[in-house]
């Protein structure tokens, strides 16, 4: 009975009473309260359930009320005399830390989902109804604005972000409670992951373990940014290769951008990584994503290319990364130079020494240079057996 | 309220300033805690919604496209679900694909620390850590790995395994690579920082520790340059251990001989 707190018996503001009943005695789950006095004063307000005895004022605000039951009266019940009683369902307490005794008025109990109101001198049936509307009208949500202003000094913005807190944890336990209640509760839920992830993203992380995780969630944010609305399916086509068609284009518009900013060229492994997140639910097998990258020439205004390394790695390639335009930058830094090793090379341009030595070799192949290897490595010059002048591309 | 005057004044402005500052820091802290418990509330639920309605997701598109979005704000994997589930609902094939976009993924965030290599053993720390914990059943395997690298292999061999000990005990010691070495960029950082510091001779040390690298990084990508003829090694056995230097040939002209020791 955690969720409970000590009131002043003054009603908060928009607050109003609705059904007062004596005699009722209050039920910690199925047993009796240990303290002395365990009947008092029921009063249902718009916001709270108060319970008062002659030295007790507590209170429970309705928002932690998940629902109600009638207790159903055994045929023993009739008999012994026991009082009816209503079964209160509370929301479970998240709190990190238990209470203390000087803000919890029922810190001896045990902690429980339920407590039990019994109607020792009548009135169930009318607190019942009326309870009923109340948690269905939820009038506390409606929080006039002027109220938050009411709060003043520390205690009053400790409350703010208590209530805050509360009032976000059970839009949430309501939302995700089952599929029906989250499809309807869909796009206040996506503000609200909006909200708390912005607010969270100020906190830095606190270990290196989490450090790394972050890094992850990070990663993973970036990619399912990328976000495609309506990801091609096999269903919509009839045959494999108009799917893997338009799989291509998809690849196309999504990767573009993407491709470009990695340097032109993206592993289909990386490709397959980025492409099934921006798909986000409807995963593509690699072996779908190889027919869709061999399909890339026939889609049209393709940006990406299929290209394969002797070393058998495969790549994206983004049509400004053209092979001539990769030799034509090399030859004018050869010019510029008069002669280049492959990471002199690798260095200025930022392309990977690999492929740069490709173009080096290319480049040879083409009659456009000459190699001279020696204990310094390998080094490229202008080939001017053939060209006695420029060697620029042609 | 009474207008203190003088040092009295003083004092009694200074111990409130500081009490406020106390006092704010809790609040801080306090309403910190209360963001992460709802935070990690709303990722359990959708991990949970995920694992427990995938099918649905899949069907209804306005409702998927919602979905994303909130998983999309929090950096939840919307794929996170048992081996068992995609197995009975969506094709054990469909696990294997979801679990080698999370190798991946793993891999790749990371690269600017690791270059794109891993510890088999880590990956597996790492992907088990982000699976949703009230998931009892299926956790990941290395077979379940392996299979998932395998998968891959039609894209290319632009990931894999290196087994680095022929014991059977020691398969988690082996490395998952998801950057081929054609792609890398270490070799030039590498050269670049080495040019960069005026002398044509180094010890990993050196570079490990100026780029930040782990050892296993910096051996990688020197091995790789001694493959290519670009760097030397020099060994000799001492009385203080084991002389080892690694020159660059390249640099001769340019930088200096020198070496500290």
């Amino acid at each position: 009975m955690d969720q409970w707190d000590y009131t002043s018996g003054m009603l908060l503001p928009g607050e109003t009473v609705a059904v007062v009943q004596s005699h009722v005695r209050v039920y910690n789950g199925d047993d009796k309260i240990q303290a002395k006095v365990d009947v008092g004063r029921a009063t249902l307000t718009t916001h709270r359930l108060l319970w008062e005895t002659g030295s007790l004022k507590t209170g429970l605000l309705l928002g932690k009320v998940q629902k109600l039951d009638k207790e159903s009266k055994g045929f023993t019940a009739v008999f012994s005399g026991r009082s009816p009683k209503i079964i209160v369902h509370v929301v479970p307490s998240q709190r990190q830390q238990p209470r203390t005794a000087d803000s919890c008025p029922f810190i001896k109990e045990k902690p429980t989902t339920f407590f039990k109101l019994g109607f020792t001198q009548g009135g169930l049936d009318e607190f019942i109804t009326k309870f009923a509307d109340i948690l269905r009208q939820k009038t506390w949500e409606k929080l006039p604005p002027a109220e938050h202003n009411r709060r003043l000094g520390i205690l009053g913005i400790e409350r703010d972000i208590d209530d805050e807190a509360t009032r976000t944890e059970q839009k949430i336990s309501e939302a995700f409670h089952d599929l029906k209640s989250l499809m309807e509760m869909a796009k206040p839920m996506v503000q609200l992951a909006k909200t708390i992830s912005d607010k969270a993203a100020k906190i830095a992380a606190r270990t290196s373990e989490d450090e790394e995780d972050a890094e992850t969630v990070r990663f993973r944010k970036q990619l399912l940014n990328l976000g495609i609305a309506d990801p091609v399916t096999k269903d919509s086509y009839s045959s494999r290769a108009e799917y893997h068609l338009h799989l291509a284009m998809e690849i196309c518009d999504t990767l573009d951008k993407v491709v470009l900013d990695a340097g032109g060229m993206m592993t289909l492994v990386e490709a397959y990584c980025r492409i099934n997140r921006a798909r986000g639910l409807l995963v593509i097998s690699p072996d779908d994503l190889m027919s869709a990258c061999e399909m890339l020439n026939k889609a049209p205004n393709a940006t990406l290319s299929l290209r394969e390394f002797d070393t058998e790695v495969k790549v994206l390639q983004h049509i400004s990364f053209d092979e001539d335009l990769q030799l034509t930058q090399v030859l004018s830094l050869v010019e510029e130079r008069g002669s280049i090793t492959p990471n002199e090379c690798a260095i200025t341009t930022g392309v990977p020494m690999f492929v740069v030595q490709q173009s080096l070799i290319r480049a040879e192949a083409l009659e456009k240079l000459c190699r001279d290897e020696s204990v310094e490595g390998l080094r490229f010059y202008p080939n001017l057996f053939l060209n006695s002048g420029s060697i620029e591309a042609s | 309220m009474r207008r203190r005057v003088g040092v009295a004044s003083v004092v009694h402005s200074r111990n409130a300033e500081q009490l406020f500052t106390k006092k704010s820091t809790i609040i801080d802290q306090n309403s910190i805690a209360k963001l992460e418990t709802n935070l990690e509330e709303l990722k359990q639920k959708l991990k949970w919604f995920a694992s427990k309605h995938q099918v649905d997701l899949q069907t209804d598109a306005a409702f998927r496209n919602e979905f994303l979005n909130m998983c999309k704000s929090i950096g939840v994997d919307p794929l996170a679900s048992s081996k068992g589930y995609w197995t009975q609902y969506l094709g054990v094939g469909t696990y294997y694909y979801t679990l080698a976009v999370q190798i991946v993924e793993t891999i790749l965030s990371g690269v600017d620390r690791h270059g794109g290599i891993m510890l088999l053993k880590d990956l597996w720390i790492r992907l088990e850590r982000h699976r949703p914990n009230f998931l009892q059943d299926s956790h990941i395997s290395f077979e379940d790995i392996f299979q998932s690298l395998k998968l891959m292999k039609s894209l290319g061999k632009g990931c894999g395994y290196i087994r680095t000990s022929s014991q059977k005990s020691q398969i988690d010691q082996g490395l998952v690579y998801c950057v081929p070495e054609e792609l890398k960029q270490d070799q030039t950082l590498l050269l670049t920082n080495v040019g960069q510091s005026g002398k044509c001779c180094f010890k990993l040390t050196d570079v490990a520790d100026s780029l930040g690298w782990g050892g296993l990084r910096t051996k990688t990508a020197v091995d790789q340059l001694i493959r290519d003829g670009i760097v030397w090694v020099e060994k000799r056995g001492g009385s203080e251990g084991e002389y080892v230097r690694y020159w660059l040939p390249g640099l001769f002209l340019n930088n200096s001989y020198e070496d500290d020791e």
